[in-house]
């Protein structure tokens, strides 16, 4: 090497045949230069070829596996439905079928799907009076909630149940009723909307959750 | 090859391309992604009027929770999202009813999905096991409900206290015989260990999703 | 030796490195500290899960967060200073240029580290982030931008010094990483931590980041040091020159992309996954230009690859890069991964490119960089030789731990008869091997640790000189 302090032998890298950084680079631009002069140039063919298996290959892929682009498809193997066959047929409005999708969305928590509730904490519904019984009671327990004892198939019960009246519409209550009170061993009537907008009126959304008594003072069983 | 205004575009735009493909446009396409009905209207196409809708936002002590959860890298050995039917096993063993989609995660300002399961996934645990009193024996000393588990116990999260009078609170961890504390003691939950099993409690995918049933 | 035309204005080899010295040294010295913290972190956790006992009372030191933090000490302490070290002294040798205001860079790097330590302590106290390769916490995360900022930009300052007039295909590959991290970096954060994306766009955001770490960062400048000490050591010209720029060029269009196959079979559209798969397949291309150039280059000189420490490293390394990413592009494709994905075998392919690749690169180049920065020769051999050979044996032994392991495992996983505890039970005896191997790569870099500091403390290390009893001399003199 010409600058031999430049290319001390630290490190063995430095060894006769090494390259010093200018000579690394000459030597490449004159590879670049360079054209291929004898024989057939195997492997740019070879890269080119393989290039576009590989691009083909992939593109294929693409087109087969994309889902249409459809950012709601998780399964490459589905195809986007076509602009959803729209149907003039309206869904009949069902209140227990609607009632029920409400039970699980706000009810389960406590009550559970079993309407068994949780043994000491919260009151089943299945097979209890109070489901079955004056619809009265019910409707304005989901409207305004319910606090204190209460006795539910031999068993006192001591929880709160929040309010539902601002969240639930009448149509939503009167679903769940009608859902509650048909579900597992009940078998109850169904409870019209009116009822629950009529009730609504009367007692509006108390700001205190009733107490069982207050409630069976105001509709004595009969 | 040594056009180097050419090169910086290259540069720029190979990864400008991929971001704009990957990142940006995923984000168009989920950006306005809204909670919908079960089901979707067979006449409208859009969400059916009056029916709840889902996901919901999460609430409470769930969120404080998830901040343990984070704090912790529960993530770095369970997954949060379940694969569909036909592919891996996630369906058979239990993790959910059904695949989870993007619409599931909506609400979520960290996406916790996970991409290891040392454990098993827990997109649906708050469904697989209802009871705080189980995570917290779990969590406590994860031996105690699964005896050959690896997960690290988390008993820092519980505080060992004399016990006031002559009962042990409400809230002590009822101790099988192996694992109690000395007489006169009770081990009860912190904060943050009420606010981790409020957050697994509330890990569930209960609710169908109109794109999620096509799998 | 070959006559090179130097014209006189040049600046003298000596004299670049000079400039490079106390920058190089603050890079090389941090990056062998995080290196040794990285690897006490990595056997903590790796002991840890498979006796879920050991030290469990301790809060900071839980699995979720030491795993986090050997991971970010590794990445951003070793992997970050490494490549501020040997990415910044290639490209100003292959720019024939001094590095200006050195003292910039020294307090830049000074911050990098601080918000390195800062990170590391504010995950294990509990501020962690939960983003995986992001796990830093906010607080000091634009610390750490800020600082690469600066590093980075010395980088490009020295680039558009240069004194020649070729572009060597390394300083494309450092020009393009240095370019593309800080912006992975920063749209990563942004759009996950500071002001979070809808969902699991959040997710992709999160995969492209850290698959494009690896792939635009880490992987670059791994490259860029392969192409440089390769053909120099060796002294013979790359293969097939010409092919490396369409391996540069195809390596930036499809590792950018090919991130999303961490999210195969998740709540990711379809299109997105299959795009990510295709990416990954068509990573073939830059690999095998990679492949062909390296290898055949080192083809029917292994004399040399035995002999110059660099060259084993580097050669190691290349190697490495072949087979992990022939592994990657197979592992994405949805049959595989639907074995693969969620098991230990990732954790194997992760260490795979970040170890048996990237670092043992890194080692070769600061074998052959320190002793220039401060003109001092190694002083033990056999303290090279036991580096290469725990570190080469311990990697081997943990990544096939992982891949057999972590294969049966999601074999197992997939198999409904199996509950979930035996398949965890049947992955335990592969991560006591891991566990292992961590005893082989500590012993490895305490080896090198003891040869940095060695050879950066001891001032009565001569200088060698050509010619005489160096430890390193020509192999043909041996």
């Amino acid at each position: 090497m010409k600058h031999s302090h430049d290319h001390t032998s630290l490190d063995l890298s430095t060894n006769k045949s090494g390259y010093s950084d200018d000579k690394l680079k000459d030597i490449h631009v004159q590879s670049l230069r360079e054209k291929p002069t004898k024989g057939f140039p195997l492997l740019p063919i070879f890269m080119l070829f393989l290039f576009s298996i590989l691009v083909f290959g992939c593109a294929i892929y693409i087109a087969l596996y994309s889902g249409g682009f459809d950012p709601l498809i998780y399964n490459e193997q589905l195809k986007p439905v076509k602009k959803l066959e729209l149907t003039n047929s309206t869904v009949p409005f069902d209140y227990i079928t609607h009632g029920k999708k409400i039970y699980n969305r706000d009810c389960v928590v406590c009550h559970q799907s079993t309407g068994l509730g949780v043994p000491g904490v919260f009151p089943p519904l299945s097979g209890s009076k109070w489901v079955t019984g004056n619809v009265h009671l019910s409707v304005n327990i989901i409207l305004s909630g319910l606090m204190g004892p209460i006795e539910v198939g031999g068993t006192v019960y001591n929880s709160v149940m929040p309010p539902l009246g601002s969240q639930l519409t009448d149509r939503d209550i009167a679903g769940v009723l009608s859902f509650i009170r048909q579900e597992w061993e009940n078998n109850a009537v169904e409870v019209s909307e009116d009822l629950i907008s009529k009730l609504r009126e009367e007692q509006g959304l108390r700001d205190t959750p009733w107490t069982i008594e207050e409630l069976l003072s105001l509709y004595p069983e009969e | 090859m040594n056009n180097l205004p050419l090169t910086f575009c290259g540069i720029f735009f190979t990864l400008a391309v991929a971001w704009v493909g990957i990142v940006l446009t995923n984000q168009i396409q989920y950006g306005d992604l809204e909670p919908t009905t079960e089901q979707l209207d067979p006449k409208t196409g859009g969400p059916i009027e009056g029916d709840p809708l889902y996901p919901e936002k999460p609430v409470g002590l769930a969120e404080q929770g998830k901040k343990v959860y984070m704090d912790l890298g529960c993530m770095y050995c369970h997954t949060q999202q379940v694969r569909r039917k036909d592919f891996g096993n996630d369906y058979n063993r239990s993790w959910g009813k059904r695949q989870s989609v993007a619409r599931d995660y909506i609400y979520q300002n960290r996406v916790l999905l996970g991409t290891m399961r040392t454990g098993p996934d827990l997109m649906t645990v708050g469904e697989r096991l209802p009871t705080s009193a189980w995570h917290h024996l779990h969590l406590y000393n994860p031996t105690i409900t699964s005896k050959e588990s690896l997960m690290p116990p988390y008993s820092f999260l519980y505080k060992k206290r004399k016990i006031k009078g002559s009962e042990t609170s409400k809230y002590a961890l009822k101790l099988p015989p192996d694992f109690t504390v000395e007489e006169g003691y009770e081990v009860i939950p912190g904060y943050r260990a009420n606010a981790l099993v409020a957050y697994l409690l509330s890990l569930k995918m209960s609710y169908d999703l109109p794109e999620a049933q096509r799998d | 030796m070959s006559p090179v035309n130097l014209s006189n204005n040049k600046i003298k080899l000596s004299e670049v490195d000079q400039s490079m010295k106390w920058a190089g040294l603050l890079f090389i010295i941090s990056a062998t500290l995080w290196l040794l913290a990285g690897t006490a972190l990595g056997m903590i956790s790796s002991y840890k899960m498979h006796n879920s006992n050991f030290l469990a009372n301790l809060e900071w030191l839980t699995f979720g967060r030491i795993r986090s933090a050997h991971l970010n000490a590794v990445i951003y302490g070793w992997c970050n200073n490494a490549i501020f070290a040997v990415g910044l002294w290639i490209m100003a040798r292959l720019a024939r240029t001094k590095v200006r205001h050195l003292g910039l860079l020294i307090i830049a790097g000074i911050f990098w580290n601080i918000a390195v330590t800062i990170g590391i302590i504010g995950i294990l106290t509990g501020h962690m982030t939960s983003v995986e390769w992001l796990e830093i916490p906010t607080y000091i995360t634009p610390l750490l931008a800020i600082s690469y900022c600066l590093i980075g930009v010395w980088g490009i300052i020295v680039f558009r010094d240069r004194q020649s007039e070729h572009i060597y295909i390394s300083q494309w590959y450092i020009l393009g990483a240095l370019f593309w991290f800080p912006w992975i970096y920063s749209v990563a954060q942004i759009m996950i931590l500071f002001e979070p994306a809808r969902g699991t766009v959040q997710s992709l955001t999160n995969w492209w980041f850290a698959h494009n770490f690896l792939g635009l960062w880490l992987t670059p400048m791994g490259l860029a040091a392969a192409y440089y000490f390769i053909p120099k050591v060796i002294g013979r010209p790359i293969h097939s020159y010409y092919l490396s720029f369409l391996g540069f060029w195809t390596l930036a269009l499809f590792y950018s992309w090919a991130g999303v196959h961490h999210l195969i079979g998740g709540p990711v559209p379809a299109w997105a996954v299959s795009l990510g798969i295709t990416a990954s397949v068509m990573m073939v291309i830059p690999v095998l230009v990679a492949a062909i150039n390296h290898h055949m280059t080192v083809l029917g000189h292994f004399r040399e690859v035995i002999e110059s420490p660099t060259l084993r490293f580097v050669v190691f390394g290349a190697l490495s890069y072949t087979l992990v990413s022939f592994i990657g592009s197979t592992m994405s494709l949805r049959s595989v991964n639907e074995i693969s994905h969620f098991t230990h075998l990732t954790v194997g392919h992760a260490h795979h490119g970040v170890y048996a690749f990237f670092t043992m690169i890194m080692f070769g180049s600061i074998y052959f960089i320190l002793p220039r920065l401060i003109h001092r020769e190694w002083p033990s051999k056999i303290l090279i030789t036991c580096h290469f050979w725990f570190a080469a044996l311990g990697i081997t032994i943990m990544i096939v731990a992982l891949h057999v392991g972590g294969w049966l495992q999601g074999l197992a996983m997939n198999n409904p008869e199996l509950l979930f505890i035996d398949v965890m039970k049947g992955t335990i005896p592969w991560l006591k091997a891991r566990t292992v191997s961590g005893f082989f790569l500590a012993i490895a870099h305490i080896a090198f640790a003891i040869n940095v500091f060695w050879i950066v403390l001891s001032v009565k290390n001569k200088p060698a000189v050509i010619g005489t009893k160096a430890l390193f001399t020509s192999p043909h003199a041996k």
